[in-house]
């Protein structure tokens, strides 16, 4: 599976950004349907990656855009006070992805 | 090799393990409830409420003010009931639909056992049918159709908005709200003010003590003379005759204490009461009358009212309602104000049979079968429960143990409130406030209104049953013999339609107008009741100072003014403490207890947050009562909602039979109260009143940030700006209104029930210090418009 076109976008870091900016763009998509899309979202970025380790630093990457995604979406309609105030709430929906997207890019250890 | 095997074994095994423990409760109900950007507990962090919205009854637009409140105006009164039933759909969903969960006994299907008792409790009584049956006495009715285009409004905002926090927190959506929903709301509100078991607590008392200690401890009318109705107001009150307050007559078996306390988890709080006023024209400033309203309710956030102003063309309303009500209840209209308090009237009643196995009585010679059904209840993440619930002639059983007691309440019945309400809306002047009124069937209210014209007017709604034995109208203060036919009322129909043929006619209630000042605080509405209207009244602490104040306000030279009413609804005098206090010092003459309560010298009795005489008095009150009733109470099994009324523990005497029985006099008990109230304030760290009176106003689901923030506040249960921390419950609304001017108000939080909305607590502060805002339209664009023309 690596020997083909996988290989040549690890192998090019130019290929390998624009496809890694994709799959992500993807992948927030994904996640903005079901939880399972963060894991895809993982899945989608790890496996680009280089390397299981670095599978999973990217992992966590895409676990903080997408945190970062959302609070976003919170300033933007004017309730992220609200949203920082919600107690524990909160602070599982900053660990959910934080936790299910370096899960997905685990996919990159399967090779 | 192997390495790369173990390697890749490893991580199948964590991703299968993870993605399949996510796909199983509970944490599949986490994920789906938080992910971040697909939760569903965020999606009004995500997206807020939007339009345009396409209405079937025509345009309208809705348009909020800095507070969150919604000026609607529209094409017609449909069009702009469907926008009010849209705007609580968006803005008070959850609690709408929990409140419908309560009443039909279906709280169990998503919040599990732990509302099992609930469930059953209101199947038993089965509202839902009591609410079937007000609808089919509504529907046809002009309020019908206002009603039916609000509930299409909150189904179409239910469809198209995103739902509100709850929802993803229980992982659960909302079902179709219907009309039977909304007339539920008044079977919750009526339920609430007078669904009492009163008569039950007094039976068991009067079987656990003798003669004299029931006399001395629970009076059946509290010596004030500050009826709501007096002397000077009676010119209206038709033909009143001194009535009989015979002591009631034996109950036929000792009522299990242990029964009566499962009840009276179903009550509503202490401290259900509230305050309005009226105050003639000859009296103010502006030569038009004055009316204030505070009515005290349990306070949770969101509020239980919403505040909406409505503009459909012909008149304008600006008050509050109850979410999943479309019609203003307390507010003002074009023509006047009107306000409400819990009149307190007996409108319940129980009987208990002699029975033939366990499913048939005796009634009137014959023997009757119960009707029974089985109901099932649903139980989240358990198993579904089946109950049997049988019904008498009078009514729902309430218990099946050792005794079978049954239960008639005006409320199970149809029931024309709504319509009442909504020609209040429509209302132009005091004879159609009157004529209206007559439709108002429950809950049993005193009913202030004051119009622009200079009329005011005082009047108690509701119906009110005439029970009689023998043919003879009776007191409905004890347990009937329901085999024997006492008791009973005429023209009652359960889960029917009612002629109310034997009940109080509207014309033989208690009625004032153009009063110079009258004041409502619960207490006793007349001292010469043509009917018996009541077992017992609040405490009189509010009605005496609130006769006090508008009285010397009446009397002094100055005219009256709004301010001086909005500052009688910051009063926190307390007549408790005014009687108690100065035998507190006397007690502790001499002892190592003077010097603590010299805290009392000249203080005014005021329950100020930041008074070390209030702190020190209410800490003395709780150990006094402690003092004088637990141990007695407790050897009797009956709990501390079986203790005296305030009122009782305020007056009573140094020389009653209570301090004999306890072998103590009232000055040792006081000394005793007084050492327990030193060390809980040390213990506790305590130096005003403000650390022991805090606002804790929390939300249904117990969750911190949910609630309002916690705060010290002043008052009590026995002071006009009411705060009962048991509870909590206190002023859900306060109102001031000349009815030709602006009027002021102010909610306990805020007007959206949306967490993430900014309007979810912005009232809080100014509530919980006594501050208000101008009950003014909102202006600029709308937020949110309803075209009505699409098919255009």
């Amino acid at each position: 599976m690596s020997d083909g076109w996988l290989a040549t976008i690890r192998g090019d870091p130019g290929r390998r950004r624009i496809a890694v900016l994709a799959v992500l763009a993807f992948g927030i998509g994904l996640a903005s349907l079901h939880w399972l899309g963060i894991v895809a979202a993982g899945a989608a970025v790890g496996i680009l990656a280089p390397s299981t380790r670095r599978a999973l630093a990217w992992g966590v990457g895409v676990g903080v855009v997408i945190v970062a995604t959302f609070l976003l979406q919170a300033v933007a309609v004017g309730t992220l006070d609200r949203v920082l105030g919600a107690g524990q709430p909160i602070l599982v929906a900053v660990i959910i992805p934080l936790v299910a997207a370096p899960l997905g890019a685990l996919v990159r250890a399967l090779e | 090799m192997v390495g790369e095997y173990t390697r890749r074994a490893v991580a199948a095994a964590l991703l299968g393990t993870g993605v399949g423990a996510g796909l199983l409760n509970p944490a599949n109900t986490y994920l789906d409830g938080f992910a971040p950007l697909s939760g569903d507990a965020w999606a009004r962090a995500r997206d807020r409420p939007s339009g345009p919205v396409d209405s079937p009854y025509g345009d309208a637009a809705v348009t909020y003010d800095e507070f969150g409140v919604p000026s609607i105006t529209g094409d017609d009164e449909r069009s702009v009931y469907y926008a009010v039933g849209y705007v609580h759909g968006v803005d008070r969903l959850f609690q709408m639909d929990l409140f419908r969960r309560r009443m039909r006994g279906t709280l169990s299907a998503v919040l599990g056992d732990r509302t099992l008792e609930s469930d059953r409790f209101h199947r038993r009584i089965d509202f839902t049918r009591a609410a079937e049956a007000t609808w089919d006495r509504v529907a046809d009715t002009v309020a019908g159709p206002h009603v039916e285009a609000y509930v299409e409004g909150v189904n179409d905002a239910r469809r198209a908005q995103p739902t509100p926090i709850e929802f993803g927190l229980v992982d659960y959506s909302p079902g179709r709200w219907t009309p039977v929903d909304t007339m539920l709301m008044e079977k919750q509100i009526s339920w609430g003010l007078t669904g009492s078991f009163r008569t039950l607590r007094q039976a068991a008392r009067r079987a656990a003590f003798e003669d004299t200690v029931v006399e001395e401890l629970f009076p059946a009318r509290f010596d004030h003379d500050v009826p709501i109705v007096q002397d000077r107001h009676r010119e209206d009150t038709p033909d009143d005759r001194r009535t009989r307050h015979d002591p009631p007559a034996r109950d036929r078996a000792p009522v299990d204490p242990a029964t009566v306390a499962t009840l009276s988890r179903f009550e509503w709080p202490d401290g259900v009461g509230s305050n309005s006023w009226l105050v003639g024209g000859e009296h103010t400033a502006s030569g038009d009358p004055l009316l204030a309203n505070d009515p005290h309710l349990p306070l949770s956030a969101p509020p239980v009212w919403y505040e909406q102003r409505l503009d459909p063309g012909p008149y304008t309303v600006h008050g509050v309602t109850f979410p999943g009500v479309p019609f203003v209840v307390i507010g003002r209209n074009d023509a006047g104000a009107w306000g409400f308090t819990n009149a307190g009237a007996d409108v319940i009643d129980f009987y208990e049979y002699d029975t033939v196995g366990e499913d048939r009585y005796r009634y009137r010679g014959d023997t009757r079968s119960f009707q029974t059904r089985t109901e099932t209840i649903e139980v989240a993440d358990g198993d579904d429960e089946t109950m049997t619930v049988r019904e008498s002639v009078h009514g729902p059983l309430l218990t099946r143990e050792d005794r079978t007691v049954a239960m008639a309440w005006t409320g199970l019945t149809g029931t024309a409130t709504t319509v009442a309400v909504y020609e209040y809306a429509r209302s132009d002047g005091v004879d159609d406030i009157l004529a209206a009124t007559r439709d108002f069937d429950e809950p049993t209210q005193n009913l202030v209104y004051a119009s622009g014209d200079g009329d005011t007017l005082y009047c108690v709604t509701g119906k009110i049953p005439i029970r009689r034995t023998d043919g003879d109208p009776v007191p409905g203060n004890r347990v009937f013999d329901g085999s024997r036919g006492e008791g009973e009322w005429r023209g009652f129909t359960p889960y029917g339609q009612s002629s109310w043929a034997g009940f109080i006619p509207f014309d033989e209630k208690p009625r004032a107008r153009d009063v110079d000042v009258l004041g409502t605080a619960n207490q006793r509405i007349t001292d010469t009741p043509r009917h018996y209207l009541a077992e017992g009244y609040s405490d009189g602490f509010r009605a005496i100072r609130l006769d006090d104040r508008l009285k010397a306000l009446r009397d002094r030279d100055a005219p009256i003014t709004p301010a001086a009413m909005r500052d009688l609804q910051r009063d926190v005098y307390d007549e408790r403490a005014a009687r108690l206090v100065p035998a507190i010092q006397p007690a502790v003459a001499g002892t190592d207890h003077a010097s603590w309560a010299a805290a009392f010298d000249g203080w005014d009795f005021h329950m100020r947050a930041d008074s070390v005489a209030a702190l020190r008095f209410a800490l003395v009150w709780a150990a006094y009562r402690e003092s004088l009733y637990a141990e007695a109470f407790a050897a009797a099994d009956l709990d501390d909602a079986h203790w005296p009324a305030d009122w009782v523990t305020a007056t009573l005497p140094a020389d009653a039979t209570w301090f004999d029985r306890l072998g103590r006099s009232r000055a040792a008990v006081i000394r005793d109260a007084v050492a327990t109230a030193r060390t809980r304030e040390r213990e506790a760290g305590y130096e005003t009143y403000g650390d022991l009176n805090v606002a804790d106003v929390d939300h249904p689901f117990g969750l911190g940030f949910l609630g309002y923030p916690e705060r010290p506040i002043a008052g009590s249960p026995a002071t006009l700006f009411n705060y009962h921390r048991d509870g909590p419950a206190g002023s859900s609304w306060r109102m001031v209104v000349p009815p030709n001017g602006t009027a002021d108000g102010i909610l306990p939080g805020g007007n959206a029930g949306d967490y993430f909305d900014r309007h979810y607590r912005d009232q809080f502060g100014l509530w919980l210090t006594g501050q208000y805002r101008s009950l003014t339209p909102a202006g600029g664009d709308p937020d949110l418009r309803f075209r009505g023309d699409t098919d255009e």
